[in-house]
C-alpha cells in the first residue's frame, strides 16, 4: 500500500486554499488518488454499498481487506472536514467582519489599519494584519485594490454574488 | 439676479467655494460649534488641536471654508490657512508641502519687517525665533523682495519642493535644502512663530487640514511618520497655534485609528460632528438657504416652492438615501431649473408639490448618485 499526502500544491485542481487546509489534499491508497471529499461511501459513511464504489472492487478493495486502514482513513476524514468546516466558517466571518468595516468607514483602507478595527471589534476572530490582507488579496469580488495594501469595499452593483 | 423668484443668485451650488461658503445654511448645532469654537480659540492664548469629522456629503469642506470666513472676520486675531491633505503620500514632507504653500505670503513679510524693528543683535538670522531654521529669514526676504524668479525659488525651497539647484540656493540666500521630517518641522515652526510674533491684539494661526482621513490609506510607517509630524509641529507652540483636522467617513468612532495616542491626548475634548440631516433639519437647510438669498423680505419662506413641495422633495430623497445638504441642493435644483424651463419667467406661481412629485418621477433620476466617498465634501 502506498499512502503520501502530497504537497498542498501537487493537486491539479485550482482550488481555494483555507487558511493551510485545502480542499485539493488527497492521499494515495494502491494508487487510486482518495480525499475527504473524493472517497468511497465506506470511508464517509456506516451504510455503504460495495458494488456502487467507483473507487475499488470489492474483490481487490485494500479497504474491505484492511478494516484498521478504513476505520482510521474515515476517522482522519471526518476531522479533517470538520476541520477544514470550521476553517471555512471562520474565514467566512473574517471575509463578513472585513466587508462591514470597509462598508460603514465607506472609503479605502490600508489593511494595517483595517486589521486593528477588525481586531477590536472582533475579538473572537483574532486577526492579523496578514490574515485581512490575505483575505481581500482573495476576495476581488468582495474587496477592490485601489493601491498597494489599500482596499475598498466593492459596492453591491459590481458585487458577483 | 433672479428678480421673479426673488433671489439674488442661484441658492443652490454643490461644489465648495470661498464665496458660497461665506453662507451658513441650517444646521443650527454645528453653527453653534463653530461659533463656540471660534469664541474659544480667541478667548485663551493655549494652542488647541480640534477634529471635525462629517459624514458623507454633510459639507465637511463647505464648514472648514465657512470657518476660514469667520476667522478673517476677526480683524487679524485669527489667520486661517485651509490646506488638503494630499492623496498616498510618502511622509510628512508632502503635508508640510500643503500648509507651506497656503501660508500668507504678504503677511508673513511684514512681519518679518517687524521682527526685524524688534532686533539689534545683527543678523535676523541670528533671532531665536529662526535658530532651528534660519534660511526662512532669507526665503521669505526673497518672496518679499519682489524678484518673480528669486520669489519662486525661495517659495519653492520653503515647500521644500525638489529640483532646486546650487544656484537656485544661491540667489534666495539659502545653504541647505529641507529634506528630512525634522526640517520641515522646523521650518513650519519658524513660520507659524513668525505668523504670531507680538501682535496686539495676539494673532494665532489656525491651520485647517482637510480630508485628513486620506491617511487611513498609508503604509504604517508613513502614517507615523505624519501623526509625529504634526505632534511635533504642535508641541512646539504651546500658544498661538490651532490645528483643524478634518476626516470624513461613515463611522464617527473610526476617528481612532487614524491618529496616534499622542494626536489622540492632545485633542480637545469637543469635536466637530457633522452627522446625516433629520427631515425637520433639512427642510430647515432649505428655509435658511433661500432667506440667504433673497432679494426683498418674503412672506413665503419657501418661494420659488410652496411649504409642501420642499416638504415633498425632502421626503422623496429621504425614502430613497440620505438626506445630505449637497443632496438636498442638487434636487432642489433640478426641480428649480425644470420648472423654469417649463414655465418660462411669467409664470411667477408657486412650485407644488405635484410638481415635484412629477419632476422627480423618473426612476433613473439620481441613479448615480449614492452615499460614497466621491461625494464628499
Amino acid at each position: 500500500m502506498d499512502e503520501i499526502w502530497p504537497p498542498e500544491t501537487d493537486g491539479e485542481e485550482a482550488t481555494v486554499s483555507w487558511a493551510g487546509i485545502s480542499r485539493s489534499e488527497h492521499i494515495w491508497v494502491d494508487g487510486v488518488r482518495i480525499s475527504p471529499y473524493d472517497c468511497p461511501d465506506c470511508l464517509k459513511w456506516e451504510e455503504f454499498d460495495c458494488d456502487q464504489c467507483a473507487f475499488f472492487s470489492p474483490e481487490t478493495c485494500p479497504l474491505l481487506r484492511d478494516l484498521f486502514l478504513m476505520l482510521d482513513t474515515r476517522t482522519f476524514f471526518v476531522l479533517y472536514r470538520e476541520r477544514f468546516e470550521a476553517q471555512r466558517k471562520r474565514q467566512q466571518r473574517l471575509i463578513r467582519a472585513v466587508r462591514s468595516e470597509l462598508q460603514a468607514h465607506g472609503r479605502p483602507l490600508h489593511y494595517t489599519v483595517l486589521a486593528r478595527m477588525v481586531a477590536d471589534r472582533h475579538p473572537k476572530l483574532r486577526v492579523s494584519e496578514r490574515s485581512v490582507l490575505k483575505i481581500m488579496a482573495h476576495h476581488p469580488e468582495v474587496f477592490e485594490k485601489v493601491a498597494e495594501g489599500v482596499y475598498r469595499y466593492r459596492k453591491a452593483s459590481k458585487h458577483r454574488r | 439676479m433672479y428678480e421673479h423668484l426673488n433671489l439674488k443668485a442661484w441658492p443652490f451650488q454643490v461644489v465648495p467655494d470661498s464665496e458660497f461658503a461665506m453662507i451658513w445654511a441650517g444646521r443650527r448645532q454645528t453653527k453653534k460649534q463653530l461659533e463656540r469654537l471660534l469664541w474659544k480659540m480667541q478667548f485663551a492664548p493655549k494652542s488647541g488641536l480640534h477634529l471635525l469629522w462629517a459624514n458623507f456629503g454633510m459639507g465637511k469642506t463647505h464648514t472648514l471654508l465657512h470657518l476660514r470666513h469667520l476667522c478673517q472676520q476677526t480683524q487679524g486675531r485669527l489667520i486661517p490657512v485651509y490646506a488638503v491633505m494630499p492623496k498616498r503620500i510618502s511622509g510628512f514632507l508632502e503635508v508640510h508641502r500643503a500648509i507651506v504653500s497656503q501660508l500668507p505670503w504678504d503677511f508673513l513679510g511684514e512681519q518679518l519687517v517687524k521682527v526685524g524693528s524688534n532686533w539689534s543683535s545683527g543678523s535676523l538670522t541670528l533671532h531665536p525665533m529662526f535658530s532651528k531654521s534660519p534660511g526662512v529669514v532669507n526665503a521669505v526676504l526673497a518672496i518679499r523682495g519682489g524678484d518673480a524668479e528669486k520669489a519662486t525659488a525661495a517659495r519653492q525651497w520653503l515647500i521644500a519642493q525638489p529640483g532646486l539647484t546650487a544656484r537656485d540656493l544661491r540667489a534666495v540666500g539659502v545653504t541647505y535644502r529641507i529634506k528630512t521630517p525634522e526640517d520641515a518641522i522646523n521650518a513650519l515652526t519658524a513660520l507659524t512663530r513668525l505668523a504670531t510674533f507680538k501682535s496686539n491684539p495676539p494673532t494665532k494661526l489656525v491651520v485647517m487640514l482637510d480630508e485628513y482621513q486620506r491617511i487611513g490609506e498609508l503604509k504604517s510607517r508613513v502614517m507615523s511618520e505624519v501623526n509625529a509630524g504634526l505632534h511635533s509641529y504642535y508641541n512646539e507652540h504651546p500658544n498661538g497655534l490651532e490645528v483643524i483636522l478634518s476626516v470624513s467617513f461613515g463611522r464617527e468612532d473610526n476617528v481612532a485609528y487614524l491618529l496616534s495616542d499622542e494626536l489622540k491626548s492632545r485633542a480637545e475634548p469637543q469635536s466637530i460632528s457633522l452627522d446625516l440631516l433629520s427631515q425637520v433639519e433639512a427642510i430647515e437647510f432649505i428655509r435658511d438657504l433661500l432667506a440667504h438669498f433673497r432679494l426683498r423680505q418674503d412672506e413665503r419662506w419657501a418661494y420659488p416652492f410652496s411649504p409642501e413641495a420642499v416638504e415633498m422633495l425632502v421626503k422623496h430623497i429621504a425614502e430613497a438615501k440620505a438626506l445630505t445638504p449637497r443632496r438636498l441642493m442638487l434636487y432642489a435644483n433640478h426641480v428649480l431649473l425644470e420648472s423654469q424651463l417649463a414655465r418660462g419667467p411669467d409664470d411667477t406661481s408657486e412650485i407644488t408639490p405635484q410638481e415635484v412629485k412629477e419632476l422627480l418621477a423618473d426612476p433613473r433620476l439620481g441613479a448615480m448618485d449614492v452615499d460614497s466617498p466621491d461625494m464628499a465634501g
